[in-house]
């Protein structure tokens, strides 16, 4: 699925109640992703100096945000000079043709891919495909929702939305497994022998980048596989896409962020392979390395003050597995590549606010987000404020805006809300009975409305203070 | 795109907080090094560190003597191997292919780090880079007096090596190859080595 033709994501909350159907779903992977926040929680309590890494981290981001294309320019001339052909593309087709074009040069077809979410935000994929180019994610997850035709459901976990059933399905159609086959090792086993083959026969390699040194002009590739190991060590050819916001200034820095990355994704000490790679391979006289650098609407990210720190972001996912409204409708729901509340803020950016108006409100603001941030992204002060940028470009239902309008009017006047109030505990009874036929506000869809209290703050505290005089 | 139009197009106008860099990071701990630490860690990511009771040579003939191979050991870890029987050597970096049926992979790493379990291979240590991922299982040498606690130091550490030595790739590898993305199940073995064995040696 090609989602870079996408121009306005279908609405989440439609998108959302589909997942919500199937209860027993819902439960299943709200307490997957719980059982991962856990994890990160165990050994972030671990790590003594947490807070203070967070802190270094989100100074070390800011610096370069503050000063892009001075870093830009740096990493780029060191790039070069490790030995890296590098280009620069300023969207997404740009970088779909000069990949496009670096793999027909090469004569390449057969391709290895390791995860990327910057060629899926680009649609790189696809573009290939329907040039003949055969190419194979060869992480585990992102193989699994490429043989089932599906966009990743979550930054690190491509395949958290599909049980072993599901997978087992897949693999049967598709690599051979026996029917009913679940068992994890054994559908492991079988995906490894095929995707083995693939990087053999491979005739280039395309990978991420984690980080990107300025000072080395080396890219860093985290992963627990070794894919993206074999990826580049075999074929030899390797094309590394990155978005600019992916460097950081020396490879010590880049110590920093190991540290909390792996800690915040998944609850490990570091990824199983932390590769630092500097061009082509010397020891392999026929191995060509490039290295193409992606803008794609960051820039205006990047002027944007307000919004700026939402480009720090390390992909980590910590914002996905913690957020309550990401947990219990899933990553398809946002229809955008990056999901969760870093999605929901970088989307507004990156697709527009037209397109985008939902998602600032895809979130309860309870600031979880912001807590487990390793790069101490502000997440739900930057959601209220796409909100209230989304309300000055009338991009807020006309409902919600005359509710708002109504509530505002209503208690800047002190006699008409206590009269509304009077009024509203008395009819109370009916807004319940109405609301369990037939709920018209979709948060009433799956709760009960609490019964209207006695009387008024106003009367209880006056109430109160009487009591406590006489006492 | 050409260079100087694309870096224009991050030119701010408004120019923010022009933030400062923090300056290096100086880790709290000051914890020293010990290889139980690393050995503790090691085991829960997978992976498991090689007791040399009888001293390392012994320890390492018996894995090989284990090892249904075939044994193939780079050339960093040749002159190590000394009166250890039973290794064929690796061969052309130049063809990484001809690695594809290697049971056994012996490596050789520049320093451990207690804090996360990982060894760091250099191109120096390791020009046959290809083998460390196709090897069905790997066991990585590490000198003794190498082993850094925090990963802030090991970090800082391997920058002075690149700063050296100029290496085309590092690896910092922290137990052998895994996935979880079936439905968060643990399973060793994705795509490299399905198990690994650090040995520390006596330099």
């Amino acid at each position: 699925m090609s989602r870079h033709a996408a121009t306005e994501a279908p609405a989440f909350h439609r998108q959302a109640e589909k997942f919500l159907i199937d209860h027993a779903r819902v439960t299943w992977h709200d307490q997957a992703l719980w059982h991962v926040r856990k994890r990160r929680d165990a050994v972030k309590d671990a790590t003594p100096d947490w807070e203070d890494l967070r802190e270094h981290a989100s100074r070390i981001k800011a610096h370069v945000l503050d000063h892009l294309p001075e870093f830009i320019a740096t990493f780029a001339a060191n790039a070069r000079a490790a030995g890296w052909s590098v280009h620069f593309a300023a969207t997404d087709s740009e970088l779909r043709e000069m990949v496009h074009g670096l793999l027909t040069a090469a004569g390449a077809t057969r391709v290895v891919k390791s995860k990327s979410m910057l060629t899926e935000e680009c649609g790189l994929n696809p573009y290939l495909h329907e040039r003949g180019i055969d190419v194979v994610d060869t992480d585990l997850g992102e193989r699994i929702v490429q043989l089932r035709h599906e966009p990743p459901s979550h930054l690190v976990l491509p395949a958290i939305h599909l049980t072993r059933a599901d997978i087992g399905a897949t693999f049967h159609q598709h690599l051979g497994t026996p029917v009913g086959e679940i068992d994890p090792p054994r559908l492991v086993a079988a995906a490894r022998a095929d995707l083995r083959r693939r990087f053999l026969a491979a005739q280039a390699g395309i990978t991420g980048v984690n980080f990107a040194i300025a000072n080395t002009g080396g890219i860093v590739i985290c992963t627990n596989e070794g894919n993206a190991d074999l990826g580049t060590a075999l074929p030899p050819l390797h094309i590394a896409c990155m978005g600019v916001e992916k460097i950081i200034p020396t490879l010590e820095d880049a110590g920093v962020f190991l540290r909390l990355l792996a800690r915040s994704a998944t609850g490990q000490p570091i990824t199983s392979f932390t590769t630092h790679l500097r061009g082509p391979d010397p020891n392999r006289p026929e191995h060509r390395g490039h290295l193409v650098i992606v803008d794609n609407g960051r820039h205006r990210l990047a002027a944007d003050l307000e919004h700026r720190r939402s480009l720090s972001c390390i992909r980590c996912g910590a914002c996905l597995n913690t957020c309550p409204v990401y947990r219990r409708s899933s990553g398809h729901a946002y229809g955008t590549v990056v999901p969760g509340p870093i999605g929901a803020v970088l989307a507004p950016a990156m697709i527009g606010t037209a397109a985008a108006r939902e998602l600032p409100f895809a979130s309860t603001l309870c600031g979880s987000c912001t807590n487990v941030c390793p790069v101490k992204i502000d997440l739900h002060e930057q959601l209220l404020s796409w909100r209230r940028r989304l309300a000055s470009e009338h991009l807020v239902p006309w409902s919600k805006r005359f509710a708002m309008r109504v509530g505002a009017w209503v208690m800047s006047h002190p006699r008409l809300f206590a009269a509304a109030g009077w009024l509203a505990r008395r009819s109370w009874w009916l807004v319940r009975w109405r609301s369990r036929i037939n709920p018209a506000w979709p948060w009433l869809k799956h709760r009960d409305l609490p019964p209207a209290p006695a009387c008024s703050f106003r009367a209880a505290w006056a109430k109160r203070q009487q009591g406590k005089d006489r006492g | 795109m050409d260079e100087a139009a694309f870096i224009a197009r991050f030119q701010q106008t408004e120019r923010g907080e022009q933030a400062a860099h923090p300056g290096p990071y100086v880790p709290r701990q000051t914890k020293a090094a010990d290889w139980r630490d690393f050995a503790a860690v090691l085991n829960t990511v997978g992976g498991s560190l090689l007791s040399g009771d009888n001293g390392w040579r012994t320890a390492v003939q018996g894995v090989i003597d284990f090892d249904a191979g075939p044994v193939i050991a780079v050339a960093a870890a040749q002159p190590l191997l000394a009166g250890v029987t039973g290794w064929g050597p690796a061969g052309d970096p130049a063809l990484p292919l001809s690695w594809e049926t290697v049971g056994l992979g012996i490596l050789v790493a520049e320093l451990a780090c207690a804090e996360n379990a990982a060894v760091l291979l250099s191109s120096r240590s390791l020009p046959e880079r290809g083998l460390a991922f196709l090897a069905q299982r790997l066991l990585v040498l590490v000198p003794r007096d190498r082993l850094v606690a925090d990963f802030i130091t090991a970090q800082n550490q391997a920058a002075a090596l690149l700063q050296a030595h100029s290496d085309h790739h590092l690896t910092w590898m922290s137990g052998p190859s895994k996935t979880a993305d079936i439905e968060q199940c643990l399973v060793i073995g994705a795509h490299g080595a399905r198990s690994l064995i650090v040995a520390a040696y006596d330099p």
